[in-house]
């Protein structure tokens, strides 16, 4: 706010004119207060602002949701300060929820202040980048500017949730043991059929029922191994599918999805790599452990929309990126003409599955309700369930998800094992 | 510290007012009052534009005054108070902007007093002035008082280009 207003001036110009053009003194004297007011400001002109500031967060790597608490200490190194604003730049994206970014306070030479204020913003990365600080004499008539870098960095992670169990069944699994099912007979839990007894099997194996009915010949039960598998995320940030009326995403429920399929996946053991489709190339390499659940997470924190002519249709998916035959999870909402390459994903020995955030529910719901939304909603209805109809018979799994219900409460019931086991083609609905 | 400005702004407008309802001038003295309760209801509840019109109209009412031959001691003193209110106005809108320092609670009231001490003085040294100019009296020739003007209005276009200018900016 400019102190020095244009009512001010107008104010004593006007008095001193109109007071000269009358020839009315007592005018004149009526600007005088207005006039000393000025002039005293020239005598009390702030010198040069000299500030050391130290900023500290609570964290620099929170979870959605999460504050984080800012807290910073000015010394001023100069002269005395009879005003001065201290005004922390908050980068957009982020709200305030305690505290103020703004101190207004008077410093002596040596003198250290603190400010402290809290954070919460949505998931990416930000960077605070200085303090602005005004000097002014206590009326505030000249101020004197000047911007502290002080950077800092933290970043804001999508919330992962834990997930049971994904019920996935890829054909190609690693030798490392883990919790999917590997089509392979040997050490585990769940019954996978009888072989004849060899030496060092177990006795504990034998299934005397089958052994009964052979004389001479043992029988044992084999177990299905479970083992870790190459997984690779492909998570769809085109325009195309996610933007919708009124600036609406679906992007920030893929996210999510993408974010607790990653957690779920790591720790069962899979290594997990993560593609983000729109744009740049984005590419997380496949690996595993906590350190590929922050990379992925980290990357999944700047994830956004992008329009790009190149990635207008799947067709151009780099999936060289992700080895042979591995499981591919791909999140979204999908367009008919990306029906092709998913069906060439599938030729070339992918198992896919694919979590396609409902388009029509969410923007059906933005549209209001008149005969002529809900006529249109049926008709793209019948289009969406062609092309998923389509794509569950090229083996791919669909989870067709009404991002109503959040993620990992829709994914608890839909993609167990039990859920696999349930709809032997695949089918699943949520 | 609000209270200070609102007792400010409701004596600068009853002040007018009451030059006027000496006078027997009551539609001037009622929007005198509507001047003040204006002011006063963007101060109450956030900035707004309402301060502007109504420095400028009871700086009118006191100004036409002088044409209707009011006592310009009490015009000064209301101007002196208009002054007062329009900058506490100002300084409690921008201090409720800002946090306090937690080490030291007791800072927006420490801030308001050393302002009110300088903003004191300013005010008294203005009347003081105000008055000398109303009451001495200096004989001068025409081509003087054009000189005094002239320099009065470089001046003030002076200082007002140099709090223009005042401040800069500089990156550390």
């Amino acid at each position: 706010m400019n102190k020095l207003s244009n009512t001010f001036i107008l104010l004593i110009y006007g008095l001193i004119l109109v007071g000269l053009a009358t020839l009315k003194g007592p005018l004149l004297a009526f600007a005088i207060p207005f006039v000393v007011y000025l002039t005293v400001g020239l005598f009390f002109e702030p010198e040069p602002v000299h500030l050391q500031a130290k900023r500290t967060l609570s964290t620099d790597r929170v979870n959605q949701d999460t504050p984080v608490t800012v807290h910073l200490k000015i010394k001023n190194e100069g002269s005395s300060i009879e005003n001065l604003l201290i005004e922390d730049i908050v980068p957009a994206g982020l709200q305030i929820i305690e505290g103020n970014p703004k101190l207004m306070t008077s410093m002596k030479p040596g003198e250290t202040v603190t400010l402290s204020y809290t954070l919460c913003g949505a998931r990416g990365y930000y960077h605070l980048p200085g303090l602005r600080t005004t000097a002014s004499d206590h009326l505030g008539l000249i101020r004197k500017y000047k911007d502290l870098a002080l950077s800092s960095r933290f970043v804001v992670l999508p919330e992962a949730y834990k997930l049971p169990e994904v019920g996935i069944r890829p054909r190609r699994t690693r030798v490392f043991p883990g919790l999917i099912p590997a089509r392979k007979g040997g050490p585990g839990v769940e019954f996978f059929g009888v072989r004849e007894y060899h030496s060092g099997d177990p006795m504990r194996w034998i299934n005397e029922r089958a052994s009964a009915r052979h004389e001479h010949t043992l029988f044992v039960n084999e177990f299905e191994q479970e083992r870790a598998t190459d997984i690779g995320l492909i998570l769809d940030c085109r325009i195309e599918t996610n933007l919708f009326r009124g600036n609406t995403e679906l992007l920030e429920h893929g996210t999510q999805a993408a974010a607790t399929l990653a957690e779920s996946f790591l720790n069962y053991g899979n290594q997990v790599g993560l593609l983000i489709y729109g744009g740049m190339r984005n590419w997380v390499h496949p690996g595993y452990g906590k350190i590929q659940r922050e990379r992925i997470l980290r990357a999944l924190a700047t994830v956004r929309l992008y329009d790009s002519y190149v990635s207008q249709e799947l067709v151009n998916m780099p999936t060289r990126l992700f080895p042979a035959r591995s499981q591919l999870v791909l999140i979204s909402s999908l367009l008919f003409q990306d029906l092709p390459t998913l069906i060439a994903l599938r030729a070339h020995g992918y198992p896919l599955l694919v979590i396609s955030p409902d388009p029509i529910h969410f923007e059906s719901k933005l549209l209001g309700s008149s005969q002529t939304v809900a006529q249109a909603v049926r008709i793209v209805r019948l289009e969406r369930d062609f092309l998923l109809r389509l794509l569950r018979r090229t083996g791919a799994r669909v989870f067709d998800w009404q991002v109503d219900q959040p993620f990992h409460q829709a994914a608890h019931y839909a993609l167990t094992h039990g859920a696999a086991w349930r709809t032997s083609q695949g089918v699943v609905h949520a | 510290m609000r209270r200070v400005a609102v007792i400010a702004i409701v004596s600068g407008s009853l002040g007018m007012g009451g030059q006027y309802a000496v006078d027997g001038r009551w539609g001037m003295v009622l929007a005198c009052l509507l001047a003040g309760a204006l002011w006063l209801f963007p101060t109450q509840y956030g900035a707004g534009q309402r301060p502007t019109i109504s420095l400028l109209f009871l700086a009118g009412a006191g100004g036409a005054g002088v044409y209707l031959d009011y006592a310009p001691v009490w015009l000064l003193t209301h101007f002196v108070i208009l002054l007062i209110a329009w900058d506490l106005d100002h300084f409690t809108r921008v201090l409720q902007q800002f946090s306090k320092d937690h080490a030291r609670e007791k800072e927006p009231s420490a801030l308001f007093h050393a302002h009110l001490r300088r903003l004191g003085m300013v005010a008294g040294l203005g009347w003081c002035l105000g008055m000398a100019a109303l009451y001495v009296r200096v004989p001068t020739r025409f081509a003087g008082a054009l000189a005094l003007g002239l320099l009065v209005f470089l001046s003030l276009q002076g200082i007002v280009r140099f709090f223009d200018q005042g401040g800069g900016s500089n990156a550390e």
